[in-house]
């Protein structure tokens, strides 16, 4: 039981993160592509820079409430690492 | 005696008025109990008060304490209840009379800064003939209050002031009902009272804005709701007073006046990290200082030297530089703005990013749609000095000095 609730929250996240993603682009006047959880944040073909990036996170704080860097830096590369740290463990 | 106009002066304050001679017999009260050496301490959050002071330091040669924050009493004086004076055995070495006040504690406790009371009269001018009704709208202990108390003193004018003060709708009332002519605020002040008079015509023939960068949308707004008054912004420093007073109605002040003395003997300059350097021959008592570094940073555009922010308030952004009054300046340029405070949060990517906490106009579309306006807007800035997250809110942080509350 607790699997699928946990998988219910991550698939949220993962929403989340992909539909902020594509709005990003949109305001750069990037076309929609295909992204998925292993698609690269930085230097990928996303076309994100490290304002992007910043931007993303801290619109993700905004819309989740979380804040998963307050205890100092964590690592993540993927669109599916970033998910995972707004994903309620 | 004769450093005020005291035949003419009136304070009504919150709706009671006072003549000079009223409040030189409360004064005579206190005097008589008073033994050589004795400070008075007095509660700042009253004009009564603050005047008491005054005279008592002026005439009576006494040293004064106001009291704005009682978190931090002067050492010896403890109130109970509703007490609002207190004699305390002053430090005999200070001969001179001196008027203390208090820091408005913006970071941390306030501080006690030592005033020489004469001084501060000094740079008061005794105003324009006919007597003029000031609105006082900082608090009255405040260096800003002194110089509007000073002001209605020694013209002998009257002033007008009320607890209320930090209720705009009910300020533009008091204003219209004593028919107020001259008003001192800080421009988040003005914002607020230009949103609450709403058409409302007040009779203002001098307009002041300090303690806070005047940007150029507030001073135009006020000129076009106020075409017949005179309006100037004036730059002063706890440790110098009053630099100078800007009258042509723009943002900052000319360049020309860095490097040079100015007419009232202070001297300007900018230091290696372009902030403004003031040197005074009036710097207040205590300080073994002739020059001092302001923190204000300083940018020269076509001969016009513009205040981008304060040293300490400055952002960095994945390496750039942004100061939040700048943009803050650069929002109000959009109408449906009324006002903005620029702050940052921390990330894990660039360091810090911006936010922006709005005060929208009523009435101009959804908020979607204001916030599509802004964006486009933001495109002006570069990139990294744009505010990523734009917060709608119905008012916004203010301290009691009126300025706008910088937290992050």
């Amino acid at each position: 039981m607790s699997s699928t609730i946990r998988a219910h929250h991550n698939m949220d996240a993962q929403e989340l993160v992909l539909s902020e993603l594509q709005s990003i682009r949109l305001s750069k006047g990037l076309a929609p592509i295909h992204i998925d959880d292993k698609s690269i944040l930085l230097g990928g073909e996303l076309g994100l820079d490290s304002l992007d990036l910043a931007t993303l996170v801290v619109t993700l704080e905004e819309l989740t409430g979380m804040s998963p860097f307050s205890a100092g830096f964590v690592m993540f590369k993927t669109v599916g690492d970033l998910s995972a740290l707004f994903s309620k463990s | 005696m004769d450093w005020l106009d005291a035949s003419s002066f009136r304070l009504v304050e919150n709706q009671r008025t006072l003549a000079l001679t009223e409040l030189r017999l409360l004064l005579r009260d206190i005097v008589a109990k008073s033994k050589a050496n004795d400070a008075l301490v007095l509660d700042g959050q009253s004009v009564q008060a603050v005047i008491l002071g005054l005279l008592a330091c002026l005439d009576t040669g006494q040293s004064v304490f106001l009291v704005r924050d009682q978190a931090a009493m002067p050492l010896g004086a403890q109130w109970q209840g509703n007490q609002d004076w207190q004699l305390i055995a002053a430090e005999t070495a200070n001969s001179a009379p001196t008027l203390w006040l208090q820091t408005s504690g913006t970071t941390g406790l306030p501080k006690w800064v030592p005033h020489d009371p004469r001084r501060l009269c000094q740079t008061i001018s005794k105003g324009v003939a006919g007597k003029a009704v000031w609105l006082l709208t900082y608090d009255p202990a405040s260096f800003a209050g002194l110089q509007v108390i000073l002001s209605a003193l020694i013209g002998g004018h009257t002033l007008i002031y009320s607890d209320i003060r930090c209720q705009p709708a009910a300020l533009v009332e008091l204003a219209l009902q004593n028919r107020v002519s001259h008003l001192s605020g800080t421009p988040t002040f003005w914002r607020s009272l230009l949103r609450a008079a709403d058409g409302a015509t007040l009779s203002l023939q001098h307009i002041t804005l300090g303690g806070e960068l005047a940007d150029q949308p507030t001073l135009d707004m006020l000129s076009s709701h106020f075409p017949q008054a005179r309006i100037r912004h004036i730059y002063a420093t706890t440790e110098t007073g009053v630099v100078f007073h800007v009258q042509d109605g723009l943002s900052g002040f000319p360049s020309s006046w860095i490097d040079t003395t100015l007419p009232n003997d202070i001297h300007l300059a900018l230091s290696e990290r372009g902030t403004l350097l003031v040197s005074s021959p009036r710097m207040r008592i205590g300080l073994d200082k002739t020059v001092i570094d302001t923190g204000d940073v300083i940018e020269i555009k076509d001969e016009r030297a513009f205040f981008k922010g304060r040293v300490d308030s400055m952002i960095n952004i994945g390496g750039q530089k942004v100061f939040p009054e700048e943009i803050e300046a650069y929002l109000l340029r959009l109408p449906i703005v009324v006002d903005v405070r620029v702050s940052s949060l921390p990330s894990p990517i660039t360091g810090a990013i911006l936010i922006a906490d709005i005060l929208p106009r009523e009435g101009h579309g959804s908020a979607a749609e204001m916030k599509r306006a802004i964006q486009e807007h933001l495109k002006g800035l570069p990139r990294h000095a744009r505010p990523v997250l734009l917060r709608f809110n119905k008012e916004l942080p203010t301290l009691s000095s009126n300025k706008k509350a910088r937290f992050t």
